[in-house]
């Protein structure tokens, strides 16, 4: 099919005419083709194992230029203008900044063994510290690279100075055991929605914390709750002495056997385990109900100018998302190792009519330690990208779809008449962001 | 030939969409607005397609500062004007020259890369280890050296892991013996920093050299070896270690890898397993080098005080065992025992001309661990 049949057979047809546009809120569409996003995304993976990863950043520009001109408001797509040579120099640039830190690390882990340890302790928090600081400048870059109607976004506001206030949120978020999150995240959002510019309309951020807590509670208190119900139970009913004399036994078994008999012990022990396994449990089902909850409480915030955003966002299209991901990544194991089997036993079959069989070729040790080593790298390197391009395509570009098309804009006539503003940004990519690793579209 | 139509313009200082009349020049594309004012005047080599997911085309210009866009819907008059652009590729994603220019760059990079480890970063380790002060690797020895205790502890049983410290007439002579067997050793090596060895209690057949000049030899050698030129030889091959500061050397080529390959490889997908092999494969590479390189000093050393220089070579074809085998030989530390016992043959001249210890000496040495 070609693009011309392509074009005829598009639902999309020339945005309607000012005069005629009603004022009922107006739906976002996202018109991209998986079967398009599937090939660029394979093509991707199979560049990048080819040049070890350095084209990720083309891939990840192609990536972003189909999702942002698949996103349609009222027939008029959005654009992005980023390059990958400005992501590729921005990470050269924050390898200038990271090398010697690591090097220090390096240097310092060697030396001193209290302090390294300590600058275990610290490290962890400036990597974190420049986490948030590289996610603000992540998203700057991307707003100053979109353009809609011929206008750009930009963003200003301080990165240092989000970082530092993620960092102080954390203090309460940490000590509530992360019931002060819903509050942290309103207002991290309110200060970037408020440094957030389209031309010279202004962005602000409208949603509460309140209403995030009281949505999502129920999730922290399964999690939080199954696992301070294991904790108390092990608490009330073990033998602690009777434990701390098992353990100076100094041998497992031998501590095991030393605690059988003590019945509310061993109880106390199985409602522990119970407790700690269903926590998890929680967290991993409920992951995606907490993540469609969120992104749906996040776009009712949104605010730009006389327009805002609501979102009618369903729950199951975030499990359905998911699901198929794990059925994708059973067929793709599956089909995997049987091309290896497959590999391995042709390869047999050829060094055995090679060498006529001279040597016994009856156990895979047989094959050339080398040929062995080699296979196995690559396989697992092959494996790795499969499963990560089946999470971007199944996962990653779904739930863009999911949210974008349950998104409903009211006052869109407020995107009319807007100006463009004289911001400059930076020419080169916010490479920290990728040097770091923080793992956004 | 189509060569004019209509289109939808956003002129980058507004929002405002306008209808607009298009029309191909000779050289540039020209939009005019409905009162007829040019409202752009685009220069074809300028033009480039935007990525779009509808198949309308929709062209910017290059190196401009406003964000102006215009969008055509006709496809007759869209794919006469991406005639005469200097890009046919309408869909604004990377094109299939650019993907053949990154992948050529980067095969080229790597190799670079591949290079740089396998010379530049041994031989910059050579250059800088030597300069690097003794204290500092004294440091990075007795660091080491806590770890390695603790490692070699584990299996001694309770007894303590230091052999010959006892008071004995039997443990002293010993001591005795070990202590001259060393000092004409390293009389004869003169190394940049002293020697502390110890023969500690552990039945493998091997001694290990750390950083700062620390040579442990374990008892299972002691036992294994059949005349005090074998053990000699081994400790010839690690002093040998001691002189090239293998140990601070080893040191910065993992650091210089970790570098390399770490940092600029193993930030994509699947990016650690590259470097993990290739850390691995390299390590192991640097690693024959040095013990080559120990190995031929070591002759050399006996050579210096009259032993047999062959006896290391005799020592390690006996106790080579068929593990080496199963391992692919780019995998492996050492070079192969058969390999070093050659290399040894071609340095050293076979007759020795001074006994090292007396054989009541050698007695006492063997059975340095036997009490206290």
């Amino acid at each position: 099919m070609t693009v011309i049949d392509r074009v005829d057979a598009a639902a999309t047809s020339p945005p309607p005419d000012a005069s005629l546009r009603s004022s009922s809120p107006v739906r976002l569409r996202f018109v991209g083709h998986r079967g398009d996003y599937w090939r660029l995304m394979i093509r991707g993976a199979v560049l990048q194992a080819i040049t070890l990863g350095i084209y990720r950043f083309w891939l990840f520009t192609d990536m972003r230029r189909f999702l942002w001109a698949s996103t349609e408001v009222e027939g008029e797509p959005l654009e992005y203008t980023g390059t990958a040579v400005e992501l590729l120099i921005g990470f050269l640039m924050a390898l200038g900044i990271l090398v010697p830190i690591y090097a220090l690390a390096f240097v310092a882990s060697l030396e001193l063994g209290l302090l390294s340890r300590l600058s275990g302790v610290v490290a962890f928090v400036v990597l974190a510290g420049f986490g948030q600081y590289a996610v603000y400048r992540a998203r700057r870059y991307r707003l100053t690279r979109t353009v809609f109607r011929g206008l750009r976004f930009h963003q200003g506001g301080s990165a240092i100075g989000y970082a530092v206030r993620a960092m102080l949120w954390w203090i309460p978020t940490v000590i509530t055991l992360g019931l002060a999150a819903p509050w942290a995240t309103a207002n991290l959002e309110r200060y970037k929605m408020r440094n957030t510019f389209y031309g010279n309309l202004g962005g602000s951020f409208a949603a509460g914390g309140g209403r995030l807590f009281v949505r999502g509670v129920w999730i922290w208190l399964l999690i939080v709750g199954s696992l301070a119900a294991g904790l108390a139970a092990a608490f009330v009913m073990i033998d602690w002495p009777a434990v701390g004399r098992a353990v100076a036994l100094g041998n497992f078994d031998r501590a095991l056997n030393a605690l059988r008999g003590n019945e509310r012990t061993v109880l106390g022990l199985w409602l522990l385990l119970a407790g700690v396994l269903s926590s998890a449990t929680f967290a991993l089902v409920l992951y995606p109900a907490y993540q469609a909850i969120a992104m749906r409480w996040w776009l009712a915030g949104l605010r730009l100018g006389g327009a805002a955003v609501a979102s009618d966002l369903r729950m199951r299209r975030y499990y359905f998302a998911y699901l198929r991901y794990l059925l994708y990544v059973v067929l793709f194991s599956i089909a995997f190792v049987a091309v290896i089997v497959i590999a391995l036993v042709i390869v047999r079959g050829l060094g055995y009519t090679v060498l006529r069989g001279e040597a016994d070729f009856s156990s895979m040790s047989q094959l050339p330690g080398g040929f062995v080593t080699v296979l196995g790298v690559v396989a697992y390197l092959v494996f790795i990208l499969g499963v990560s391009t089946i999470y971007q395509v199944v996962v990653k570009m779904r739930l863009w779809q999911v949210a974008v098309e349950s998104a409903l804009i009211s006052g869109i006539a407020a995107l009319d008449h807007v100006q463009a503003s004289e911001a400059t940004s930076s020419p080169f990519g916010e490479g920290l962001a990728d040097a770091l690793g923080t793992g956004a579209i | 030939m189509t060569t004019s139509g209509t289109g939808l313009f956003y002129d980058g200082l507004t929002s405002n969409r306008r209808e607009v009349a298009v029309e191909l020049g000779d050289d540039a594309i020209e939009v005019r607005g409905p009162d007829g004012a040019t409202l752009a005047r685009w220069p074809f080599a300028n033009i480039l397609p935007v990525a779009t997911a509808s198949g309308v085309l929709r062209i910017g210009l290059a190196k401009a500062k406003a964000a102006a866009r215009l969008e055509i819907h006709d496809q007759m008059l869209a794919a006469a004007l991406l005639a005469r652009t200097k890009t046919q590729d309408r869909t604004g994603l990377t094109d299939r020259r650019t993907r053949a220019r990154v992948v050529a760059y980067s095969l080229a990079a790597i190799a670079t890369l591949v290079g740089g480890a396998i010379w530049g970063v041994p031989l910059l380790a050579d250059r800088i280890a030597p300069h690097l002060p003794v204290a500092l690797e004294m440091r990075l020895g007795a660091a080491i050296d806590t770890q390695v205790r603790q490692v070699l502890s584990a299996s001694t049983k309770g007894k303590p892991l230091e052999c010959g410290a006892g008071d004995s007439p039997r443990t002293v002579a010993a001591r005795a013996a070990f202590a001259k067997l060393i000092a004409a050793l390293e009389a004869a090596a003169q190394l940049p920093l002293p020697l502390r060895t110890l023969v500690v209690r552990r039945a493998d057949v091997n001694a290990i050299t750390l950083p700062g000049g620390r040579i442990y030899v374990f008892d299972g050698l002691l036992a294994k070896a059949n005349s005090v030129d074998e053990v000699a030889g081994v400790l010839g091959h690690e002093i040998g270690h001691v002189a090239h500061r293998d140990g601070t050397k080893s040191v910065l080529e993992a650091a210089g890898l970790s570098l390399l390959f770490g940092m600029l490889l193993g930030d994509f997908t699947g990016g650690g397993a590259v470097v993990i092999a290739a850390r691995t494969v390299l390590q192991t590479a640097y690693s024959r080098t040095a013990e080559a390189a120990a190995d031929e000093f070591g002759a050399r050393l006996m050579h210096k005080v009259g032993g047999d220089p062959q006896a290391l070579g005799a020592i390690l074809l006996r106790i080579s065992g068929q593990a080496a085998a199963l391992v692919p030989h780019f995998l492996l530390d050492h070079p192969a025992a058969q390999e070093r016992a050659d290399a040894i043959a071609r340095i050293a001249t076979p007759s020795p001309t001074e006994t090292l210890l007396t054989p009541p000496e050698w007695e006492a040495l063997k059975a340095i661990c036997t009490e206290g």
